[in-house]
């Protein structure tokens, strides 16, 4: 599974400014909405689940990064979108720094191995020192389009 | 830090999410206030249990066996807890 196969291209935001954890979510939410890839009905209950599930426990995994993510029927296969804020949000972090950058992600409830895969891809370039700050540096979708596509072709070093 | 090192293998429940981040974030934060190491290893993929990046990586899936490994200082007793966590599916 390459970070291509799931992340919508048109679902990236760059320059988030919200005031809070569920601003963060809902904006990404907006994002997969506006683009078409969820149902504009699902919207609300897919920030409902999401917010639920973080309620579990924090997806702030530290190192300025959060992934949070729900099972919803109304995806058929694994979709995230990214944001990048350079301001930060308050995610109650593993390690209490705000975040900096997010994937959500929303996976079909019937096919749970995507949801691993999904995570394990994206947790696999972010032990990637320069994947991390290239990230952080970038200012448009394209720029994150083009780290994205040399990630999945191992090029960042 | 003393050399004993043990070795434990656990099987994740078959009816859970497999080693999804809730898990993961448990397993952290057990480990990271263990003073010994702790390994997992999936296959021939190897993780640090005090990383949860590495851990993710493992993407273990419901009823799938991981190798625990502790060495150093209290090994026996933290191995005792890890496997505890895994027997009761992560619960805190």
């Amino acid at each position: 599974m390459k970070l291509s196969d799931f992340v919508v291209p048109d679902a990236i935001i760059t320059d988030l400014v919200v005031p809070n954890k569920e601003g963060a979510i809902r904006a990404l939410v907006g994002s997969l909405k506006a683009c078409g890839i969820i149902a504009a009905d699902s919207e609300d209950s897919i920030v409902a689940a999401i917010m639920k599930r973080e309620e579990l426990g924090s997806t702030g995994i530290g190192n300025g990064v959060a992934v949070p993510h729900t099972k919803h029927p109304s995806v058929t296969k694994l979709v995230a979108a990214i944001a990048l804020t350079n301001g930060g949000v308050d995610f109650a972090s593993l390690d209490g720094n705000s975040v900096h950058i997010l994937f959500l992600l929303v996976s079909p409830p019937d096919r749970p191995g995507d949801h691993l895969r999904g995570l394990e891809n994206i947790s696999r370039h972010l032990r990637n020192p320069n994947f991390c700050s290239f990230l952080k540096q970038a200012k448009t979708k394209e720029e994150v389009l083009t780290l994205l596509h040399d990630a999945d072709n191992n090029q960042l070093g | 830090m003393g050399g004993q090192s043990v070795v434990r293998t656990v099987t994740l429940g078959s009816d859970g999410g497999g080693l999804h981040l809730v898990p993961c974030s448990r397993l952290v934060k057990l480990a990271n206030g263990l003073t010994c190491n702790v390994s997992v290893r999936k296959g021939t993929i190897h993780a640090d249990a005090k990383n949860i990046l590495d851990l993710m990586v493992l993407a273990a899936g419901p009823g799938e066996s991981l190798e625990l490994m502790t060495s150093g200082d209290g090994a026996e007793e933290a191995m005792a807890r890890l496997v505890r966590l895994f027997e009761t599916n992560f619960a805190e």
